[in-house]
């Protein structure tokens, strides 16, 4: 949805129009679902979170300006949503986040070039995943965040300081370490290919 | 570039998100260093892994919960839009320039009555006029912000606090806010028991749902009243019929800056114009400004001003008006529903109390007391707009001719 779209929604909304909301709903509850599960960890989290987010959203539509684009302020108030939570938990530790990583069936894979589709394929893409899920909810939430932004919902650099609040350079350096972090935590489990980098015969490196 | 000027930018690298200078010598670098290569193409991977993840369903009952909490919000959210419409209203309607907290002056206002403080700046130094409401809008917008999320409206009101009373404090409005400022605003609280006018039922009743997280913040008021301190409280005198729904309310102000050959006979003339318009007056002197304000009814506004303007030479004039019909009756349907709550509250508290349920009828309560605050609160919001759509006010300056002050 275009933001001209978003914004005349939202200024529907903001009259009292259900069914504009309604419709920023439709178009952004799987991004922000998506986005709770994966800070959260698991579907009950998410679920809870990004109904918290839209609460908060409809709540706060009064004191949206227009200044950021509404995916962003929604993006903003989900993220803060669930870091909320996670830092509550800490205070105050509950199971939920303990528990073993679900997967769900049907998912499909947006992209993974590398990966073929047979049967042991299928089987070793699930273990890769399951693999980089459970490493990202073991980096700690101040990474996590961008990381997930980055990679997984592909916002700028600058949409991520936006959001964030924090200057670029600290997004530059906790992406840095999310991603570093990441690496070696599927290094250590052996789930990235051994060989690819080579030198060729004018010494130079290249990538397999 | 060496490795370690290297590693912390191979992220920023893969995202092309480096100066041009960086990309080239992280690319040069790389394509020398083993090591480096290595970690690039890792990282590579290992965004690739990431990517790889899969988009989970949104689950059945996402919706069908959402919507049913969205019901059972307490009508909270016209209550919002009015306060925020008070909040962008009042300034608007001044106060910056006699340098005192808006609510000061709306309690002042609603008494017929204008505090000048010795050191407020002359009208020539802070022009009222549209430059300066714009000025105000901009200082509020640059503090509430694009983003509202409830941590933010919550620094934004620090900022506002620390800036000054004239600056216009902005209150979280998202209630499930990590630390809400309570009292960003406090709204005046009135003695009385309110007793809300009959309106129509807002949207959502909400039995179950929590109060207290919903609250406008309630603090005490005693800085408002301290404003007026030494003025007679009881001499409020406007008393305005309750305004039928979705009426057309204005709030109608006028600034009018004036050159007059002698000041002292100005403000007498002055006086007399607000008795011939069964108007009221106030004058207040300082360091050789005359300062007054001038309210009449509303359709009376332009025969004031034309007879004010024939006092002298006017050098400054702007006129400003405000609909708030539309507050006025969300306002009220609000407190109706809110009345009606309560009503039931008080009779849960005494079923709880009759069946010895001594917890229950003090928490019970205490939900209670807490509405009747908040109701109390907005009781104090719609009569401070019932009254300032009575009168116009007309804020004059006066400057002697000759320029000395």
């Amino acid at each position: 949805m275009t933001r001209d779209a978003d914004e005349q929604l939202v200024a529907r909304a903001q009259r009292g129009d259900m069914t504009a909301f309604e419709r920023l709903v439709d178009h952004y509850e799987r991004k922000i679902y998506n986005l709770a599960y994966r800070l959260t960890g698991n579907h009950e989290d998410a679920g809870d979170m990004a109904q918290e987010a839209f609460i908060r959203v409809y709540q706060s539509l009064p004191n949206f300006r227009g200044e950021s684009a509404f995916a962003t302020w929604l993006f903003k108030i989900a993220s803060n949503a669930c870091l909320d939570e996670l830092r509550r938990r800490k205070r105050q530790p509950v199971s939920s986040l303990d528990e073993p990583v679900e997967l769900d069936d049907g998912e499909t894979p947006r992209q993974f070039a590398d990966v073929g589709d047979g049967p042991e394929q299928a089987v070793e893409r699930r273990e890769l995943q399951r693999a980089v899920h459970e490493s990202i909810m073991a980096l700690p939430e101040e990474y996590r965040i961008v990381l997930v932004l980055r990679d997984l919902h592909d916002l700028s650099y600058n949409e991520i300081v936006e959001l964030t609040g924090l200057t670029l350079g600290t997004v530059k350096s906790r992406l840095n370490r999310a991603r570093a972090q990441l690496k070696e935590k599927l290094l250590r489990l052996e789930l990235l290919p051994p060989h690819f980098v080579y030198t060729d015969r004018r010494g130079k490196l290249s990538e397999l | 570039m060496n490795c370690d000027t290297v590693g912390p930018l191979l992220a920023a690298y893969l995202d092309n998100e480096l100066s041009e200078a960086e990309q080239t010598a992280v690319r040069r670098h790389t394509s020398r260093c083993a090591a480096c290569a290595r970690a690039l193409s890792e990282i590579k991977y290992t965004i690739t892994a990431m990517r790889s993840l899969p988009e989970v369903d949104v689950p059945a009952d996402f919706r069908p919960r959402l919507r049913q909490r969205l019901a059972e919000l307490p009508a909270t959210r016209a209550a919002d839009i009015a306060a925020r419409e008070l909040r962008r209203v009042r300034p608007r309607r001044t106060w910056a320039w006699w340098g005192l907290p808006s609510t000061a002056v709306a309690a002042a206002l609603m008494l017929g009555i204008v505090l000048f403080p010795a050191g407020s700046p002359a009208v020539v130094d802070e022009p009222e006029g549209p430059a300066a409401v714009a000025r105000q809008e901009g200082q509020s917008d640059a503090t509430t912000g694009g983003v509202a999320d409830p941590a933010d409206a919550a620094d934004a009101a620090d900022a506002g606090a620390m800036s000054g009373g004239a600056a216009e404090p902005v209150e979280p409005t998202a209630p499930d806010g990590p630390t809400p400022e309570p009292g960003a605003e406090p709204p005046p609280r009135p003695g009385a028991d309110p007793t809300p006018a009959p309106a129509p039922q807002p949207n959502a009743p909400a039995p179950q749902q929590p109060v207290a997280n919903h609250d406008v913040p309630v603090t005490d008021p005693p800085a408002a009243a301290d404003g007026v301190g030494g003025f007679d409280v009881g001499v409020a005198g406007i008393t305005t019929p309750a305004a039928p729904l979705a009426e057309h309310l204005e709030v109608v102000r006028a600034d009018v800056a004036l050159q007059v050959a002698d000041t002292a006979a100005a403000a007498q003339d002055l006086q007399e114009l607000a008795a011939a318009l069964e108007g009221q007056v106030e004058i207040e002197e300082s360091e050789g400004l005359w300062r007054a304000v001038l309210r009449v009814a509303p359709e009376h506004l332009d025969a004031a001003l034309d007879a004010v303007a024939a006092l002298g030479a006017v050098t400054a004039q702007d006129q400003s008006s405000q609909d708030v019909g539309w507050q006025v009756s969300q306002l009220r349907a609000e407190l109706a529903g809110l009345q009606e709550r309560r009503t039931r509250l008080v009779e849960e508290v005494a079923a709880a109390r009759s069946a010895n349920n001594v917890d229950t009828a003090a928490g019970l309560e205490a939900e209670s007391d807490a509405l009747a605050e908040r109701m109390a609160a907005m009781q104090e919001e719609l009569d401070f707009l019932e009254r300032a759509t009575a009168r116009a006010t007309i804020n004059l300056q006066l400057a002697p001719a000759d320029g000395t002050r």
